[in-house]
């Protein structure tokens, strides 16, 4: 198979880079090892942030259906349960498509793989009834299933309030919210609505040990010092049949790794993550990044991300039209509003140090 | 002016992020904003009592209240997503912003319409004197229907 771009991944990074490089008018092809696209919107059932352009006030799915329309509307091609396995000695990158690997020569491509969930280990960690909140979400949202009835979310970052509202609507109880920082850390909305709800959350707290025979049955949460050391004498044992992990996402970085991205490290936007510039190219001028892959934000940010990267891709092989570079502007200056404020502090100046040393490549 | 009987939205957004359906919904540009994570600003004067921007939080952190409902009462609504929904004239438990439970409460109305996304609003009659502390309902139990 032969593309101009290939974009690895079709959640709102990947959509939003494909929708730009198809309008200017690249041959783009989307392959996502997913059985539906819209990566994590497609779990979302709570209404968005942002403004009109990131479709807020809708539900994330369906941001995912707008996005995957406009895909279709622009012949883009969509292979679905179709894994990028790497990258060949010859350039091309192998895919796994119907048990099969093939290879698809592309000029450009686009990594927008997301994130994967962070866990904690304690005795018991290991035993059913354990697992992150993404993967509780998942059953719940997209397969109907509720992992369980009485749960401990561990996290209380927006993550952890969201998948708490959600399961609760799914018809479970939240039992508690357990952060070991002292304060909840999510957005204050999220953190309002839980707290309505009426679920009990410990702060300065984590979960010391899951106890149960063959599944869970109790947390035990224990209280933590500044150091977010235990205190011993303070165990509480919650009754509990599911205990789920809020506790952050990491940048997937693998592809990124075997096309030679230069690599950085930024604690607060999740750990290590490729280099990149203004334009989302990497050290490697052949690869754009962007989205949770780039450092973990939130999906407006992804998809301002990934038009970014396909406008700019697009560019880069003559695929140009008169607004282009206006719309370039435009996006970044989004991104710019998305980042702005106090609470975003923090993640827009990880950013602009990522992008300092992106732009050395290119100087 | 502003009629203390239509009632006005009660904006509690305290957090700047990135954000702006509750402008992009008031038709009558009772809301506004300096940038997408400025804090909303409400012109009562120009306020229709629409209640739009109720259901179009995502944050789901504006609330609509009619002080002077009645002798002694007033309104609150909320918008809400859980299952079982209450129903027109159930009584139920109003809590506060922490889900405490402050006094039993009339449902005045559950409305549904298409341009609120799936949000319901749920509309009580509270004691006047609690209008500054109600936020919310006790979720109802599953399989507890009301059948009133």
């Amino acid at each position: 198979m032969k593309t101009d771009i290939l974009v690895v991944g079709a959640g709102p990074a990947g959509l939003g880079a494909a929708i730009e490089a198809a309008s200017c008018g690249a041959d783009v092809c989307i392959v996502d090892e997913n059985l539906r696209a819209g990566g994590q919107l497609y779990k979302q059932i709570h209404k968005f942030f942002g403004s009109k352009n990131h479709y807020a006030g809708q539900r994330g799915f369906q941001i995912a259906d707008a996005l995957v329309r406009r895909t279709e509307e622009l012949h883009v091609p969509l292979l679905l349960d179709t894994r990028a396995l790497g990258l060949m000695d010859s350039g091309d990158v192998a895919v796994l498509r119907d048990g099969k690997a093939e290879a698809v020569t592309a000029k450009k491509v686009i990594l927008a793989v997301g994130a994967k969930e962070n866990m904690l280990t304690f005795p018991g960690w290991t035993m059913p009834g354990v697992m992150t909140a993404g993967a509780a979400q998942t059953f719940s949202n997209v397969h109907g299933v509720l992992v369980g009835k009485k749960i401990v979310m561990i996290g209380s970052g927006n993550v952890g309030l969201i998948v708490s509202y959600q399961l609760m609507q799914g018809g479970a109880e939240i039992s508690a919210v357990v952060e070991a920082a002292p304060e909840i850390t999510g957005y204050t909305v999220h953190k309002n609505k839980i707290l309505r709800a009426g679920v009990p959350v410990y702060v300065s707290h984590t979960v010391a040990e899951a106890r149960g025979s063959g599944h869970v049955e109790e947390a035990v949460i224990m209280e933590v010092d500044e150091h977010f050391q235990c205190i011993p004498g303070t165990e509480k044992t919650i009754e509990a049949d599911t205990i789920l992990f809020a506790v952050g996402l990491n940048p997937r970085t693998e592809l990124a790794s075997m096309f030679r991205c230069e690599m950085t490290s930024e604690g607060a936007l999740g750990g290590v993550l490729p280099i990149h510039d203004e334009f989302m190219r990497t050290s490697n001028p052949r690869v754009y990044v962007c989205g949770d892959e780039t450092g973990v934000e939130e999906a407006n940010s992804a998809l301002d991300e990934g038009r970014l990267a396909g406008l700019h891709a697009a560019a880069s092989l003559g695929f140009e039209n008169e607004s282009s570079r206006e719309r370039i502007k435009e996006v970044q200056n989004s991104l710019m509003e998305l980042r702005s404020g106090k609470y975003a502090a923090k993640r827009l100046a990880c950013k602009e140090r990522i992008i300092r040393k992106g732009a050395m490549y290119y100087a | 002016m502003h009629d203390k009987k239509r009632g006005l939205p009660v904006i509690e957004c305290c957090q700047e992020i990135p954000c702006n359906p509750c402008v992009s919904v008031c038709k009558s540009g009772a809301i506004t904003m300096e940038h997408l994570t400025s804090l909303p600003k409400l012109d009562p004067e120009k306020c229709t009592g629409c209640r739009m921007c109720v259901a179009a939080c995502s944050g789901q952190a504006i609330f609509f209240q009619i002080e002077d409902y009645e002798e002694g009462f007033s309104t609150i609504t909320f918008p809400y997503e859980y299952l079982p929904l209450p129903e027109k004239g159930q009584t139920v438990t109003a809590v506060n912003r922490n889900g405490q439970a402050v006094c039993e409460a009339l449902v005045l109305s559950v409305d549904d319409r298409k341009a609120y996304n799936k949000t319901r609003l749920v509309t009580l009659k509270i004691p006047r004197r609690y209008k500054d502390e109600i936020r919310f309902m006790k979720r109802l139990p599953k399989g507890d229907e009301f059948h009133g």
